[in-house]
């Protein structure tokens, strides 16, 4: 679903839990089953969001509008489909994401 | 079901009933589920807050204290909307009556504060006058934002301001963000633009926060334009745009406390955000280990503590008792949970795997079985 517009290329890091956030670095695509307060470190580093869960007034969707940068949810199984170091390409605005070869 | 409107409390209930079923159907996907899921959350308020509430509320009435004053004790109109999710569940230790009382006074107290559509039905949460926006746009020097390099600076900046406070008023009021924030507007102005107002409240609260204690600063106001955006606040004080915001940003105001506190310089704003990051990681650094039902009792306190300003007025103390402590350590949800919990996943699970074209009708058959539901839990025996 696409939820906050705009279009980014990047590379994929999945955040599964707050350990994850230490190595996420700026203007990464931040992947995850959903976010939340702990992973704030890495949501205001990250280029765009994509998360498994979601709509349009959930919490990625909220945050994302407000940084203005992309985010597409309700993505199955998103933290398992791509990869950490992955290129990709998230468009908001068509609530897809993209493999960038 | 039939509720008629031969009683103006019962139309009150109904309303407030009818707010909460449309949020629990709306496209969202899940209820929230950090840090506990926010329903097992209403569960515990239930049982422990909804009776105090009531009394408080009935204390301060008896006292001769209108209801727009003990609303306005309040902060926010959104916090009290927010109260409609008790009917999620039976508050036993009410009488109905009691609970139909309090609904009523619930929605009763909306109109001193949201000038019209107090449900923002139609996605305006309209707390001043146009006589008051404008008083404002003249009072306070809003900072017009150019195309160069320190104008894409401070929407970022702004940008990250709002995102960062957002989280962590979320993580403070444990996932009813309702209670740390008021968004209102958007207020049409001249041109097509619109102003938004953005009240992040209650930022310092050591009583329930310890690591707050040394924030310097209780609130942040901000007063933005923006053009080519429709904004949308609801009844929970969600946010909804039709694009990213920075990008869109025209003109902007930060405030610290209160609107004559303004910040001058980017720089200034800059140090703001350094503030609020800072706290936002030592509350990260705090809950990092914190078990179900640490945020459990966080949530009970948060709630309470919302009701300070009430119990100073009737010199009680805020701070929930012992037994209400004893109590969520040694219960956990119940039938009722899970029956509503079944209720609301049976309707999710036929969206999901319904053709759009028939969401609809499930979502008309959902709302008459919840409202069955939630209306029961208010007025039933």
């Amino acid at each position: 679903m696409p939820v906050s517009s705009g279009v980014a290329k990047g590379k994929v890091k999945i955040v599964l839990s707050p350990a994850d956030v230490g190595s996420f670095k700026d203007g990464e695509i931040l992947v995850a089953p959903l976010t939340n307060p702990h992973f704030t470190p890495a949501i205001l580093k990250a280029i765009a969001i994509v998360t498994e869960m979601g709509g349009v007034l959930s919490h990625p969707a909220i945050v994302a509008r407000e940084l203005g940068i992309p985010c597409v949810t309700g993505v199955p199984n998103a933290t398992k489909i791509l990869e950490n170091g992955q290129e990709a390409i998230v468009d908001g605005n068509k609530g897809i994401v993209y493999e960038n070869k | 079901m039939g509720i008629r409107g031969s009683s103006m409390k019962t139309n009150k209930v109904y309303n407030a009933c009818k707010t909460d079923a449309k949020h629990i159907l709306e496209d969202r996907g899940l209820p929230p589920m950090w840090p506990l899921n926010v329903v097992d959350g209403m569960w515990y308020l239930s049982k422990c807050y909804a009776k105090e509430l009531y009394l408080t509320v009935k204390k301060l009435k008896n006292k001769g204290l209108s209801v727009e004053k003990i609303a306005k004790l309040f902060k926010g109109p959104s916090r009290i909307s927010d109260l409609f999710h008790l009917d999620q569940f039976p508050m036993d230790e009410l009488k109905p009556e009691e609970r139909t009382e309090l609904f009523s006074d619930l929605v009763s107290m909306l109109p001193h504060f949201r000038k019209r559509d107090i449900f923002c039905e139609k996605g305006r949460n309209v707390l001043l006058t146009t006589k008051e926006v404008e008083q404002i746009l003249i009072k306070y020097p809003l900072t017009t934002i150019t195309d160069n390099g320190n104008g894409k600076k401070l929407k970022r900046i702004i940008g990250k301001i709002n995102a960062c406070t957002w989280l962590y008023t979320e993580l403070i009021t444990v996932a009813h963000h309702a209670y740390g924030h008021e968004f209102h507007g958007p207020y049409p102005l001249e041109n097509g633009h619109i102003l938004v107002m953005r009240e992040y409240y209650d930022l310092r609260i050591p009583e329930v926060w310890l690591f707050t204690k040394d924030l310097q600063f209780a609130k942040i106001i901000l007063m933005e334009i923006y053009e080519d955006v429709e904004i949308r606040f609801d009844v929970f004080n969600h946010t909804e745009s039709t694009a990213s915001l920075p990008q869109n940003l025209k003109r902007v105001l930060v405030a610290i406390d209160n609107l004559n506190n303004y910040l001058s310089s980017i720089e200034e704003i800059e140090q703001l955000f350094e503030s609020i990051k800072s706290l936002s990681d030592k509350s990260i650094e705090f809950t990092k280990n914190f078990s179900y039902k640490n945020w459990v009792n966080k949530l009970i306190e948060v709630h309470y503590y919302s009701l300070k300003p009430h119990k100073d007025i009737l010199e009680e103390d805020w701070r929930p008792s012992s037994q209400i402590y004893e109590f969520i350590k040694n219960n956990d949800v119940d039938e009722e949970y899970h029956k509503f919990m079944g209720l609301v996943g049976e309707i999710y699970q036929r969206l999901m795997s319904s053709p759009p074209e028939e969401h609809g009708r499930i979502k008309e058959d959902g709302f008459k079985k919840l409202m069955e539901r939630l209306i029961g839990n208010v007025m039933g025996g």
